[in-house]
């Protein structure tokens, strides 16, 4: 017997706002983040424009890194709204973060540079310092700063690039589904924007050089360059209904499928079939026992690189046939930027909004509509519409493809149709 | 949860190695039941430094096809060598399996892109002052670039090419640098299985912790042998002299598939994996709890799930790293987790001969188990003459024990406070639910 699963705990840390609500009402207001690059003088730089989080509230003195800050704080909130410091004892819980190694700070590199030797001579760190370089053991610490007094179970970390948050979101579904554990937080953290990360994204050429930010993300439009570098978290509870409602803890909405293939094509590109992608998609509906008739939103990857663009728009066709005109499909990306590991968490966290309440995020800055792009990518304003079954798209480098369903949660799961 | 009728059984079809002790099954157990290490001095460290590498290892060599050598980092080099051996020796050449229905999981320590990739550029950037110029770098450094820097350091880069080589397009996870990743990545991969999410896994585990710059940073937590006197008798799993582990490189592949397609195409099964089990102690980061702490969850969480009694428990694979405070820990679990009896079951390690293989260790030691049972021959803890009081264990000394035992109980354990059991089985026929 299969458990159902609901989400009774979001978070998130934004480019559109500090908790999960701003983030939500500056989303569905159709805000961008995007900003001018002014960390250092960008006049030989190729890089102008990022979504980064200035008010971030960053502790330069902690021993945690801002990438770990930013995780603690959107897990802290999911947790907070899930109630996990009630939690009981017996409760088996786990902890699945998708994180990534956090590129060598300048300074770093130029001290190994100026002394190759260096390693030999360190000074003894702290264990805070190994912990920020072995991001494998984060999730066992995230359970420390959130104080769990239920017993942690499996705590993993992923790194599958760009995709690996909606995988983490799916992992922690599967595992609550089949019994692993009872509750579970998945989250996501991703901090690159400095000199090293954004050099990475050029040399893969997936970044865009646009200089004006108000128009720099533009996902489905003729005239995107790439995606736009982000920062952020998220974090989302998972919870096998039963526990939950024993809890007396609120269902958000439920998670009922997850898909992921790989596409074992290239590293950084996509097969232009859109096969490896469509059928995630199909696998994620396959899981949740939905018919891609009942599908009434699709919460696209949409980085608003051309390869992107064309390709998940040739998936969703593949998948959804004639049906694919009618159903609306939007790119967060317009308005956040790509915060790469983050990115699969915090577009859970959006959709799991929508499903709440009705309302589909924009695509912003969809001016001149790409003529391959002529699906419905709810333009400029967010509709108002009553969304039962949502799929979230998450594609990564490495040639991960993975597809979350989140449906509106009612007691009695709306029959199969 | 779920009983055993509605879940697949998980079999062991193909195992791959590269390791400082060989590339092939036949080398590394013939070097073991010679009871030698490949930990010696790292020449172009510190004196005093030990660790175990893989000698005259040229990617150059291993790596096919040619053309991605250039996209690919010294550990994934490992982990393609590892994963092609597992492939052949499961007699699944392109095609056997249905693609769509081939998945990897992987688990991947060090892979980052190291600073001497930047060095060039940096170069570049250097002012009239001696000073690192920003603008400069922008300017001339950039281009002194090697344009696949991201690519090799990709977190996934072992998973991405491996799939790519050998078209496997099933569902995919990479589980990052900790001691237990491998052994999550067989956890997950066995959950895919049971549930019909794929026919077949290849599960990857490596790392390259003999990197200056791992190196480093478990130097600076202190946790590293730094001046040992004898470099290859120093690495001692729970013995009153253990001074701390000596690092290893190199990865462990293996080939799972549900019984009924390995069965339907006749392959040879080594075993099974009858289950998994995690539990993590979030509050001993860097410090083992000297009770083991909630190894014992672990360790039930896996017999519950492989549906086994303690009792039929016949090795147990310790963790055992040679780190004063981990190997009691891991001690006083095992002991809180077996009563009676069953505190006298043996238990060895095999880190003393290959170094610690880090986020390698789940799947290269799960290959190690699987040919003691072969072999019915289990190595003992090589260096291990005086054991600590605090571990009074069944522990297998001096010389190997011969025996063929049919369920073995693998840990791994992270400085993190994670835990990851996993639970092997021979005998198809012999095993409850057959």
């Amino acid at each position: 017997m299969k458990r159902r699963v609901v989400v009774t705990g979001v978070g998130s840390v934004s480019p559109l706002g500090l908790n999960a609500t701003t983030h939500w009402q500056n989303i569905s207001a159709g805000k961008s983040a995007v900003r001018p690059l002014t960390m250092f003088d960008t006049t030989h730089f190729p890089i102008k424009v990022i979504a980064d989080i200035p008010q971030f509230p960053f502790a330069e003195q902690s021993e945690l890194s801002r990438t770990q800050q930013m995780l603690r704080i959107a897990s802290q909130e999911a947790a907070d709204q899930a109630q996990l410091h009630v939690l009981s004892e017996q409760s088996r819980c786990g902890i699945y973060c998708a994180l990534t190694g956090d590129w060598p700070q300048m300074s770093r590199l130029f001290q190994a540079y100026a002394d190759p030797l260096a390693w030999q001579h360190c000074t003894p760190a702290t264990l805070p310092g190994f912990a920020q370089r072995q991001i494998g053991i984060t999730a066992a610490l995230l359970g420390h700063w959130l104080s769990l007094t239920s017993s942690v179970r499996a705590a993993r970390v992923l790194d599958g690039a760009c995709a690996s948050g909606s995988e983490t979101v799916g992992e922690a579904f599967r595992q609550v589904r089949h019994g692993q554990v009872d509750i579970a937080l998945a989250a996501g953290a991703c901090c690159w924007i400095n000199v090293i990360g954004l050099i990475i994204y050029k040399t893969f050429g997936t970044l865009t050089t646009e200089e004006n930010p108000a128009e720099a993300s533009c996902p489905f439009d003729i005239q995107r360059k790439g995606f736009v570098m982000a920062e952020g978290a998220a974090a989302l509870v998972l919870e096998d209904l039963e526990h939950a409602l024993r809890r007396g803890v609120l269902p958000l909405a439920e998670v009922t499928g997850y898909g992921a293939t790989t596409s074992a094509y290239r590293a950084t590109d996509m097969p232009e079939d859109g096969v490896a992608l469509s059928r995630g998609m199909q696998l994620a509906l396959l899981d949740a026992g939905r018919r891609s008739e009942e599908v009434d939103y699709i919460n696209a990857h949409g980085t608003g690189t051309r390869q992107n663009d064309l390709v998940e728009t040739l998936a969703i066709r593949q998948v959804f046939g004639q049906r694919a005109w009618d159903i609306p499909i939007s790119s967060n990306k317009s308005m956040t930027g790509h915060s790469i590991t983050a990115a699969g968490v915090l577009e859970a966290v959006t959709t799991v909004k929508t499903v709440q309440e009705d309302l589909i995020p924009p695509t912003i800055n969809l001016h001149h509509p790409d003529p391959a792009c002529d699906l419905d990518y709810v333009p400029a304003h967010a509709r108002r519409q009553t969304v039962h079954v949502a799929l979230s798209n998450s594609f990564g480098f490495g040639g991960l493809n993975s597809t979350v369903v989140i449906e509106k949660f009612a007691r009695t799961r709306r029959a199969e149709a | 949860m779920s009983s055993s009728n509605e879940r697949n059984t998980v079999v062991i079809t193909g195992l791959g190695l590269a390791t400082p002790l060989g590339l092939d099954l036949d080398t590394v157990w013939s070097r073991i039941s010679q009871s030698e290490t490949a930990i010696k001095p790292m020449p172009h460290y510190l004196p005093g430094r030990g660790g175990a590498m893989l000698e005259d290892f040229y990617p150059e060599e291993h790596v096919r096809p040619k053309r991605i050598l250039r996209f690919v980092n010294r550990a994934t080099s490992f982990a393609m060598v590892a994963a092609r051996n597992a492939l052949e020796d499961a007699g699944v050449s392109e095609g056997v399996i249905d693609p769509e229905r081939f998945g990897i999981y992987t688990g991947t320590g060090e892979s980052e892109m190291k600073p001497e990739i930047y060095f060039p550029a940096l170069e570049k950037a250097i002012d009239e002052q001696g000073q690192f110029n920003l603008a400069q770098f922008a300017q001339e450094g950039l281009d002194q670039l090697d344009p696949y820097v991201g690519l090799t350091s990709l977190g996934n880069n072992a998973l991405c090419y491996i799939s790519i080589v050998h078209k496997l397009m099933g569902p995919s996870n990479n589980y990052v640098k900790s001691g237990v990743a491998s052994s999550q990545a067989i956890a997950e991969a066995v959950q895919a299985l049971r549930y019909g999410l794929a026919d077949a896994i290849l599960v990857v585990g490596n790392d390259w912790l003999t990197d200056p710059w791992a190196l480093a940073a478990y130097d600076s937590i202190g946790m590293l042998c730094t001046d040992c006197w004898d470099v290859a008798g120093s690495m001692r799993p729970f013995d009153a002299g253990r001074r701390g582990p000596l690092p290893g490189e190199g990865a462990g592949a293996l080939v799972l598939e549900t019984a009924q397609v390995a069965e339907k195409r006749g392959a040879h099964i080594y075993g099974q994996i009858l289950g998994y089990g995690e539990a993590t102690d979030t509050w001993s980061f860097g410090a083992p709890p000297p009770d083991g702490g909630v190894l014992p969850l672990a360790i039930e969480e896996a017999l519950a799930d492989a549906q086994v009694t303690p009792e039929q428990v016949d090795l147990i694979i310790a963790h055992g790293n040679s780190s004063p405070g981990g190997d009691t820990s891991e001690a006083q679990g095992i002991y809180h987790a077996l009563s009676g009896r069953l505190r006298h079951v043996p238990i060895t390690s095999t880190k003393p001969y290959t170094g610690h293989l880090g986020a390698a260790s789940g799947t290269v030691e799960t290959i190690l188990a699987l040919l003691m049972q072969q072999h019915a021959t289990v190595p003992p803890i090589l260096n291990l003459t005086e054991p600590d009081v605090a571990c009074s264990l069944n522990f297998v000394m001096n010389q190997s024990l011969k025996c063929a035992p049919n369920i073995l109980l693998h840990i791994a354990r992270s400085v993190g406070g994670q835990n990851a059991v996993i639970i092997i089985g021979k005998d198809l026929a012999a095993l409850p639910g057959k």
